[in-house]
């Protein structure tokens, strides 16, 4: 297989000076699909090359990416996991995946995920299972399963998911890849197969904060507070400067707790304390949200009964969830936000907190009926997630040290909204510490 | 997503009332093809239960608000704002 340069921005400073052409930059990266989709199953499916990648202009020319098979594309509806989609004539790109296009990038790859975008760890009995680059016992993390393991493997150098429950973050947390939720709003859903409308994001996952960035860049939909990218927005806060506040609550496992301690303690002005009362109650609200907007998407299919049991876990409580309390903690969403803000980010400019709640997990201990299997593993897969996705504000997750195991330990940054740009300054401050010109995959240890 | 499945209209039972609270599951579950176990309903009654307590005070805090009545839209045009003002917080 070719080697290529391990990152986005690599290669396009290879394509800038001439050394590959985009369309050879492209042609290269497409050979590469079918023998790394053959060891890690992430691909549902290669769309047709379109004319534009013949000759490819704008940032991103030359710069295969792949995404989670959720996003219309040109004639073909995505399978959401349930199916491999299919040829449908006048469907029209997904805006997104069209602002992408405008900026140059080929799409490589529909990409495998959790049914519906449901199931934290990615498993989907419809789908060949994905294999984590990390470790193949490891789990994958989901929804945007296929999504983490194109990135990690390099079989992209980016690639959009959607994260409704941290179904961008905790894939990128358990295969050693950046995930960026993006904030609720700056990306166009339109044509984005929906799971719960109030809390879906587009995020996106790379391999460096400045991959992610130019992707950032293309696929935002209004005005970024903090840029990296000068020619477009304001000015890169320096990482120094920033104001920073880390939770670390007392529940976490012994090995994530004292990553945290240890990668907090390396940011001296950092104030660090162990608990966010109220995550836990936004967390519950979040959770009425999803059941309820989950089973009126899917309502057809779950009341056929057309669904995996992971589905039915998140869309049928929706079913005899009482529309008063829906309504109640829809009401609520704006003087929570504001609350939440006042609280933790407006004397900071970030907030650290936990990505997962323990180590990664290996399949059988977060799968319900496979021996040695442990609820609360699977419950701190997401525990720290869906309160974000209540408050909508922007969340990155990257590591910043290993296991016993050598698999990644990650944390999770947020910032007030339409910060987004700000969590990758300091995301890239963090990578330029702690990881070579590889990025955060170097950081771990791959054993597959 | 402004409709709200018509089922689930109305004020759910006390959550110390488990019997009522199995009624009103099998209520929400009623069109269901094949219907559902009865060990899938007591897990949802259960799910409510355990959710119960902070809608209870979500309600609280729309009454005391005066937001109780936001419809979907309503609200959502309500947090978009929020989002844009937060931002410059």
């Amino acid at each position: 297989m070719t080697e290529l340069p391990p990152t986005l921005v690599q290669m396009q400073r290879l394509i800038a000076q001439g050394e590959l052409s985009p369309a050879e930059a492209l042609q290269v990266q497409r050979e590469r699909v079918a023998a790394l989709d053959a060891r890690f199953h992430c691909v549902v499916s290669v769309p047709q090359p379109t004319p534009s990648d013949e000759c490819p202009t704008g940032p991103l020319a030359g710069i295969g990416l792949a995404h989670k098979d959720i996003f219309d594309t040109e004639g073909h509806r995505p399978g959401i996991g349930h199916d491999a989609g299919a040829q449908t004539p006048g469907t029209r790109n997904a805006r997104v995946l069209e602002r992408l296009r405008q900026s140059g990038a080929a799409h490589l790859a529909r990409l495998v995920m959790a049914e519906y975008a449901c199931g934290a760890t990615g498993a989907n009995v419809r789908q060949r299972p994905c294999i984590n680059p990390l470790h193949p016992q490891a789990v994958v993390g989901g929804s945007s399963s296929g999504s983490a393991v194109a990135v990690a493997s390099g079989l992209a150098y980016g690639s959009l998911g959607t994260d409704t429950a941290g179904s961008v973050r905790i894939p990128a947390a358990t295969c050693g890849v950046l995930g960026l939720k993006t904030t609720h709003g700056l990306v166009d859903l339109d044509g984005v197969a929906p799971l719960a409308p109030a809390l879906d994001s587009v995020g996106l996952l790379a391999r460096t904060a400045a991959d992610a960035g130019q992707l950032l860049s293309a696929v935002a939909g209004r005005p970024l507070q903090g840029s990296p990218d000068p020619a477009r927005h304001r000015v890169r806060p320096s990482s120094a400067s920033l104001r920073i506040k880390a939770v670390i609550p007392n529940a976490l496992d012994d090995q994530v707790a004292q990553a945290l301690h240890g990668f907090m303690a390396t940011w001296p002005r950092a104030a660090v304390v162990c608990d966010m009362p109220e995550q836990a109650r936004l967390a519950q609200w979040a959770e009425v949200l999803l059941h309820a907007e989950a089973s009126q998407v899917h309502r057809g299919a779950l009341l056929s009964r057309e669904v995996s049991p992971m589905v039915e876990a998140v869309a049928l409580p929706g079913l005899v969830i009482a529309a008063e309390w829906v309504l109640a903690v829809r009401a609520q969403r704006a003087a929570q936000l504001r609350a939440f803000v006042a609280a933790h980010l407006r004397q900071y400019d970030l907030l650290v907190l936990p990505a997962l709640a323990h180590a990664v997990p290996d399949w059988s201990v977060v799968t319900p009926g496979a021996p040695g299997f442990d609820a609360q593993r699977l419950v701190g897969l997401y525990r720290y997630m869906g309160f974000v996705n209540y408050l909508g504000l922007p969340s990155v997750v990257f590591p910043v040290a290993v296991d016993r195991r050598g698999l990644p330990i990650a944390v999770q940054v947020l910032a007030r909204p339409f910060h987004d740009a700000v969590l990758l300054a300091w995301a890239a401050a963090v990578e330029d510490r702690l990881c070579g010109p590889a990025g955060f995959p170097s950081f771990s240890k791959p054993h597959v | 997503m402004e409709a709200i499945p018509a089922f689930t209209a109305g004020a759910l039972p006390s959550l110390s009332d488990d019997d009522a609270l199995l009624a009103w599951v099998r209520q929400g579950l009623g069109g269901r093809v094949g219907g559902a176990s009865e060990r899938e309903e007591r897990r949802l009654v259960q799910l409510l239960v355990r959710l119960g307590p902070a809608l209870q005070e979500a309600l609280a805090a729309g009454s005391s608000a005066g937001t109780e009545c936001l419809d979907a839209a309503a609200s959502k045009t309500t947090f978009d704002t929020a989002l844009t003002q937060c931002s410059h917080d």
